[in-house]
């Protein structure tokens, strides 16, 4: 059973016989007639622009049904009156048979198809040669035959061509023949003199005398000479006069053949213009027939460029050994496969108390800086990561000092070696630091702790001498009486201890005052008279005058007799200290200068740092306070120091 | 119903027309203008043998138009002589058609003109549209007063096979010309008379009724429905008599002219069925189905019946709505009657066994959709029990 309807909505259905429906429309031939159209003139384009001429011929009458384009084209002809005209007037075949009949063979009446090569008339009566092509075809039962014609001109001409050549060839060979041995001969010394010429290296060829007798174009190209301009010359008058040690040298080579074996030089050479031209020379010696020398024969080439790059490659090596030398931590290179020192830097060397020559062709290991434990585990992790970065480790120095060290270990190239550099950055110094600090904010909070208890103590005895006066005015006998005053004098002995105790403990205040230099001087002179008087030094003072600052007296009293107790500790017995005020570059300058040794410069550049001392007992605390207060007066320490005497110059900007 | 529809859009597709005696002369002119070479005249022996074909070949002759004559058409045309028939038409290198005679040839003809230019098999195309490609100029000359197959969109194929009538319905399936000329009907029977103008009378009250009408189809509907039901007795007692020709010729196309835009219900439907399985003749189908359909549909369509019933002469003042149904039914079968239509379908040899299957083959059926009255597989089957 169909059924198409079942599904079907009814409605649309319906809609669809109303005719409202997509496809509901009475038929039009027009969308198709016009793809008809457009194809057939596509098609007819295509007929029109082949070069073949085509002819559609009524079988009936042998009249033109239609031609294409190249037809009127190549015949000169209208279409129109092409098509009065039958195909057997414009085709001409060799024998007497005519073209419309051969359509259809004669005997059997049946389709011919098949190709034959006849001539084709223009109007003007000019023949083409053509090819033409025959079938038979049907529309509408209408019978047609179609005759496709391709223009054969330039084919028989070249046929005709090849013909004549093939013949004029025939008559050529035996004279060729002849000639070919005198060819042969010719050709082989040609080729060499062409391998000669065009070699891209320099063929240079000297006589007995060093005289240049034979260059070849790429040698003159090279120096920038003409062809010949080279000839006669000497030598010399192409080897860089820049150096004439190694000039002689050459020419010792090349002229006289100190070594008769072939050898390769490297050679200055100078062109025309006067640069200066690396170049490499392959020389040989060239004999007679009895063996003796007559000269010599170099190729040459131009290795400039070479040069040029390995001078650049010299340079970022020099460069880099430059940042090696001059870097603050240490470096090594080693080997990679023994972690052999190739190179340590002088950072290394001095750290660790190592020379070079100590450490170079032993291996890391050997040379004993880091603990066994330490080695492995360092080493572990290169493996693993295939470098390392910033480990902290401890190492040895020569003495055995154990310093701390952050490792860093990085493959590189040298010299197309693999290495591995070896950087340590010694932070021995910064860590000491760090546990002295940790120790003063230790200090520091016990401080502040103890403040706080005195402050809880004092409460209760302001209390307790409070009742004790009261009692004694009570009590009238005598004889306690002094008892009383005992303890209310213990109790403020007690209290002034903790007053200042806790003073100590408190946080600084500053308190600056309008005052003069020179006033706090004076205030303080005797004290430190009396001080350098015991060390047996005498004390020179010489005040000038200087303008009123905003100081605390204080702070400018501690670093007064800090600087001179530096001094007098500076120097032996006998010595003299001079103080002295003045005004030099509108700044007002306390110096004070003693006659100590010279500071050593490694010293003087960690003067000032926290803890840092040079004494036994010292704290590393004194001129590092110094510094602080300068710094909180907006004035600067400067030192000045010579074998003779040393100055500390305290400079106050006003 | 109809005020549901009253706002939708509507077509109005005919052919290029000519109506009157002697029109079928102008078959040659016609067939040059379409730039014929060869026509194909489809046809079949009755129409042969009355001579009509040969009148419209004469007209191609003289317009010397080469033509070939497939007249291979039986009654309710099947699917094979469509392909016989395209066969033909491409052998022969044609490009028009020409159809002469009753619903037959002309449906074959439009099958063939759907083959040649689709290249398939005619009952691919079952359905609404579902042609594509525009089939070759096709020009109808009916010789019966009925079937209208000439103005309308619809091809009815038989199904020998299956034993079903396939509907095509396409506007593209619509003539190009029709050539209506009354004289064809001097050769009818008045058996084929009666069958013919009971179609036509059957395809004016089912587009009237259709829910598809419009005012542009109601009153060729109309018209129609007056024209048949006044000349149909006569056109059997007086068979000679060319104005009643003319007339019945007229009302004919004008039922065509609406039905093919207001389509048709469930008489045409179930007669499909029927015509399908037992090869009767579709005239007589109809008018046995005629009057059930119209039973089973009145109630959806009371003032639209009223109307036919004004349109086939009945005074129907002062009567109910039932005693109208009575009246237009009693009238109807008056005229049936009156033309010999007596039979019942068990008198044509139906076995009551066969009427579920009839019924859901006219269920499926494209004029099932504009019957005013929606009907499923029961309702067909009781209307077919009646009519039995």
């Amino acid at each position: 059973m169909k059924k198409p309807f079942e599904t079907q909505d009814l409605s649309s259905l319906r809609e669809k016989l109303i005719g409202l429906g997509e496809q509901s429309f009475r038929k039009s031939y027009y969308p198709e007639l016009q793809n008809s159209i457009e194809e057939l003139e596509r098609f007819r384009a295509l007929l029109d622009q082949t070069n073949d001429t085509i002819f559609l011929v009524h079988i009936s009458t042998g009249r033109l049904a239609d031609v294409n384009q190249s037809a009127c084209r190549q015949l000169d002809y209208s279409r129109e009156v092409l098509l009065t005209l039958s195909l057997d007037d414009l085709v001409q075949l060799n024998g007497n048979e005519k073209l419309s009949e051969l359509f259809f063979s004669p005997d059997s009446g049946e389709q011919n198809t098949g190709m034959i090569t006849a001539m084709i008339m223009k109007r003007n009566g000019d023949p083409i040669p053509v090819e033409i092509t025959l079938r038979v075809v049907t529309f509408d039962e209408n019978i047609y035959g179609v005759a496709v014609a391709r223009d054969i001109t330039e084919r028989i001409k070249y046929q005709q061509e090849r013909e004549k050549r093939a013949w004029h060839n025939a008559s050529q060979a035996a004279e060729a023949e002849r000639l070919k041995t005198e060819e042969e001969l010719q050709e082989s010394e040609e080729k060499y003199r062409l391998l000669v010429e065009r070699m891209n290296e320099g063929i240079l060829v000297l006589d007995s005398q060093g005289r240049i007798i034979f260059t070849n174009s790429a040698m003159n190209k090279m120096l920038g000479y003409g062809v010949g301009e080279l000839l006669g010359e000497s030598l010399f008058s192409i080897i860089s006069q820049s150096d004439m040690y190694n000039a002689v040298f050459y020419r010792n080579k090349f002229v006289h053949l100190e070594q008769l074996n072939s050898r390769q030089y490297e050679v200055p050479l100078i062109n025309k213009e006067g640069h200066q031209i690396f170049a490499l020379l392959s020389q040989s010696p060239l004999k007679d027939k009895d063996g003796n020398i007559t000269g010599s024969m170099a190729v040459v080439t131009d290795i400039t460029e070479r040069k040029k790059i390995e001078e650049t490659l010299r340079l970022t090596e020099e460069r880099f050994s430059k940042a090696f030398n001059a870097s603050s931590s240490l470096m090594c290179i080693n080997s990679v496969d023994e972690e052999r020192y190739i190179d340590v830097n002088d950072t290394f060397a001095n750290i660790t108390g190592f020379t070079k020559a100590d450490l170079i062709g032993i291996t890391l290991l050997e040379s004993n800086i880091l603990k066994q434990d330490d080695y492995i585990i360092l080493k572990q992790e290169f493996i693993n990561e295939g470098y390392i970065l910033n480990v902290e480790t401890s190492f040895f120095t020569r003495t055995g000092v154990i310093r701390q060290g952050l490792f860093s270990i990085e493959r590189i190239k040298l010299n197309d070696m693999e290495c591995l550099l070896i950087t340590i950055n010694d932070i021995t110094e910064y860590n000491q630091m760090e546990e002295k600090l940790a120790h003063l904010n230790k200090l520091r909070l016990i401080g502040e702790m103890a403040a706080g208890i005195g402050h809880e103590i004092r409460n209760p005895m302001t209390t307790v001498r409070g009742f004790l006066q009261m009692l004694g005015s009570q009590d009238d006998s005598a004889k306690n009486k002094r008892y009383y005053d005992l303890m209310i004098e213990e109790l403020d002995r007690a209290n002034t201890i903790i007053t200042e105790y806790l003073t100590l403990a408190k946080m600084k205040t500053i308190i600056k005052k309008d005052l003069n230099l020179n006033d706090i001087l004076d205030a303080i002179l005797p004290l430190i008279m009396a001080n350098a008087s015991k060390n047996d030094i005498y004390v020179e003072v010489e005040q000038n005058y200087i303008p009123n600052l905003l100081l605390d007296e204080k702070e400018i009293r501690q670093i007064i007799l800090n600087l001179v107790s530096n001094g007098l500790e500076a120097m032996t017995p006998g010595g003299r200290l001079k103080i002295s005020t003045y005004i030099k570059n509108q700044e007002i300058v306390l110096a004070v200068q003693n006659q100590g040794p010279e500071i050593p410069p490694d010293i003087l550049a960690k003067l000032g740092t926290p803890f840092f001392t040079t004494k036994e007992t010292g704290t590393g605390l004194g001129l590092a306070i110094c510094y602080s207060i300068a710094d909180r007066h907006n004035a600067a320490i400067k030192i000045e120091t010579n074998p003779k005497q040393t100055t500390f110059f305290v400079v106050f900007h006003p | 119903m109809y005020m549901q529809y009253q706002s939708e859009l509507r077509k109005y597709v005919i052919p290029e027309l000519i109506f009157g005696s002697g029109a079928l002369h102008l078959a040659g002119r016609y067939a040059r203008n379409f730039g014929a070479r060869k026509v194909l005249v489809v046809t079949d022996s009755g129409v042969v043998r009355a001579g009509w074909t040969e009148q419209v070949t004469k007209s191609l002759e003289s317009a010397e138009i080469p033509y070939t004559v497939f007249s291979a058409v039986s009654p309710n045309p099947r699917s094979e002589e469509v392909m016989e028939g395209t066969e033909v038409y491409l052998s022969q290198h044609c490009n028009v058609i020409v159809a002469v005679g009753g619903g037959s040839p002309m449906d074959c003809a439009k099958g063939i003109g759907i083959v040649s230019s689709n290249s398939k098999h005619i009952l691919n195309f079952e359905g609404v549209d579902r042609v594509f490609a525009p089939i070759p100029p096709l020009i109808c000359i009916p010789t019966t007063g009925g079937t209208s197959a000439d103005v309308s969109q619809f091809a009815i194929i038989r199904d020998v096979q299956n034993r079903v009538k396939v509907v095509i319905g396409s506007k593209a399936v619509v003539p190009d010309v029709a050539l209506v000329d009354p004289d064809t009907l001097t050769t009818a029977t008045p058996y084929l008379m009666a069958c013919t103008a009971l179609d036509a009378l059957t395809h004016a009250i089912e587009a009237f009724v259709s829910n598809a009408c419009s005012p542009l189809t109601d009153v060729h509907a109309l018209e129609a429905i007056r024209i048949i039901s006044s000349n149909l007795v006569p056109a059997i007692t007086d068979p000679d008599n060319h104005a009643v020709h003319n007339q019945i010729m007229l009302g004919s196309l004008e039922a065509g002219m609406a039905f093919s835009n207001a389509i048709l219900g469930a008489v045409h439907s179930m007669a499909h069925s029927l015509g399908g399985f037992l090869d009767l003749p579709h005239g007589e189908c109809i008018s046995i189905l005629l009057n059930h359909v119209i039973a089973f549909n009145y109630p959806s369509s009371v003032e639209r019946y009223e109307r036919i019933g004004q349109a086939i002469g009945l005074d129907l003042r002062g009567m109910s709505s039932k005693q109208i149904k009575n009246a237009i039914l009693s009238r109807l079968s008056i005229l049936r009657n009156a033309v010999g239509m007596e039979r019942t379908l068990g008198q044509h040899g139906i076995n009551p066994s066969d009427i579920p299957k009839l019924a859901r083959n006219a269920i499926k059926d494209p004029c099932m959709a504009t019957n005013p009255q929606r009907a499923n597989q029961r309702d067909v089957e009781v209307i077919y029990e009646e009519a039995f």
